[in-house]
């Protein structure tokens, strides 16, 4: 049973490591649970990175295409 | 310890695994909907010589708080020249509008809103621009982005969520179409989930290329028309928005029993009042008018009223003997042609998706103008007449010529 209960304790420090370990890439580096405005700045990096991947796929000919037509 | 002991143990650390891995997985940052991805402009209107680069991504995100509550913020950046600023309380609406306020360190410094227009296969997004209390005209074009095979399995996952009763939602579907994006089944489950997600970019840049090969299908039709709504409710004289106008018309004359062409045609009635058929399906009617006497003449079969038994006949074996003539001119009910391409079709000989459809089916690609309320006078029951003849019962009321029509 001693066995069961230290599986379990173990268990649950993995959980609570990997969300430290999450909370550790934000930019303050902060180990206790973020705040929603953190979460909102984590997004919007998110989102820069997707825009920029996006804008590099855009190629001049898009565009000519679209003054042409 | 012994073995027992040590299988029980193990099992026990496998359940709790499988209990626990959900909360490993949990992210506490999900962009839902990539609204608008682009790059463009920003120019002063009293001189457009001054102007600033733009780059914009806006999206909806799901954010997991640490109470593990789930909120959903519009949220975006947008850089201007070299600047970066943050875009907050992003909203949207159903025609095809986002607007959002911009911070920089904090503090707000200028608001945005933008309204889709569809050029060509191109979005673009224009509208105005605050900044330090001056005015910009803003022009934003869409950059293509496509969904990747992780983001199908999710949006597959929610939709067959929604429609289990989906004969394509199959078990492990998410999964399956995660490694066969291309897959015939997951690429209808994801066109379905796109014609209600349009403000989504990669369900917009899926459905134009999807529209691109099938112009005759109902959403394809309108596709420009719902992404352009707000737009040309402003813009209404714009040369866009008047070809755009002229489709939907077309469109509407040919279904105006539709949701979207009721509401049309209830705006503009001047415009719904005529129906268009094929002279293939005109003439089964009206073989004694003046369009119909030569071609009944050299089609005789063709121009027949012919039984149920028939049509049924040539439902199921449109090369029998009988069928031939009659299924060369009426290829929808010889299940020839999809019903929605034919009707595409009808007056469009030299669209790329009907000429050779056209070359094969001539009759059922020629043209017939009817004036509505000599139609729906005759056939007041027919579909396409209830809400006409509901709307205007006195023009139902007509007496037909001897034409018919």
């Amino acid at each position: 049973m001693g066995f069961l209960l230290l599986s379990l304790i173990f268990f649950s420090g993995c959980v609570t490591n990997q969300t430290i370990s999450k909370e550790n890439t934000t930019t303050k580096g902060n180990t206790t649970n973020l705040t929603t405005e953190e979460l909102e700045n984590q997004a919007i990096t998110e989102i820069e990175k997707e825009m920029n991947n996006a804008i590099e796929n855009m190629s001049m000919e898009d565009i000519e295409n679209l003054i042409t037509k | 310890m012994d073995k027992k002991q040590i299988v029980v143990a193990l099992m026990f650390a496998a359940i709790s695994l499988a209990i626990l891995s959900p909360v490993f997985a949990q992210q506490q940052i999900k962009l839902k909907t990539l609204m608008l991805i682009g790059k463009g402009l920003a120019t002063l209107p009293e001189d457009p010589m001054d102007f600033m680069l733009v780059k914009a991504g806006v999206a909806v995100v799901n954010i997991t708080t640490p109470s593990g509550k789930v909120v959903e913020r519009g949220l975006g950046i947008l850089v201007l020249d070299d600047e970066k600023y943050s875009v907050r309380n992003v909203t949207k609406d159903e025609e095809g509008s986002i607007s959002g306020n911009l911070y920089r360190n904090q503090t707000k410094k200028g608001s945005f809103s933008v309204s889709s227009v569809i050029k060509g296969k191109t979005e673009v997004w224009v509208g105005t621009l605050t900044l330090e209390d001056k005015s910009y005209h803003l022009y934003i074009l869409e950059a293509p982005r496509k969904i990747k095979p992780v983001e199908l399995k999710e949006k597959i996952s929610e939709y067959c969520r929604a429609n289990r009763n989906d004969p394509n939602c199959r078990k492990r579907m998410a999964e399956y179409c995660k490694n066969h994006p291309d897959e015939q089944r997951c690429k209808e489950i994801f066109r379905k989930y796109c014609e209600k997600n349009l403000d989504d970019i990669r369900c917009r840049e899926y459905m134009k290329n999807y529209c691109e090969n099938h112009p005759e299908i109902k959403n394809c039709r309108l596709y420009a028309v719902r992404r352009s709504v707000k737009y040309c409710k402003e813009h209404p004289n714009s040369k866009i928005c008047l070809k755009i106008e002229k489709d939907m018309t077309e469109y509407c004359l040919k279904n105006p029993n539709t949701e979207r062409c009721k509401i049309f045609c209830a705006k503009h009635p001047n415009k719904c009042v005529k129906v268009i058929k094929s002279l293939a399906d005109f003439c089964i009617n009206n073989t004694n008018s003046e369009m119909c006497v030569e071609y009944c003449k050299k089609h005789p079969e063709v121009c027949k009223k012919l039984t149920k038994n028939i049509i049924d006949l040539c439902a199921r074996e449109p090369n029998n003997e009988k069928c031939i003539n009659y299924c060369k001119a009426h290829p929808v009910a010889c299940k020839k042609v999809t019903a929605e391409l034919a009707s595409f079709c009808i007056g469009r000989k030299d669209n790329p998706r009907c000429v050779n459809y056209c070359k094969k089916y001539p009759e059922a690609c020629k043209k017939v103008v009817i004036a509505m309320d000599k139609y729906c006078s005759r056939y007041p029951n027919r579909r396409e007449c209830t809400n006409f003849c509901k709307r205007f019962p006195n023009k139902c009321k007509l007496i037909s010529n001897k034409s018919g029509e």
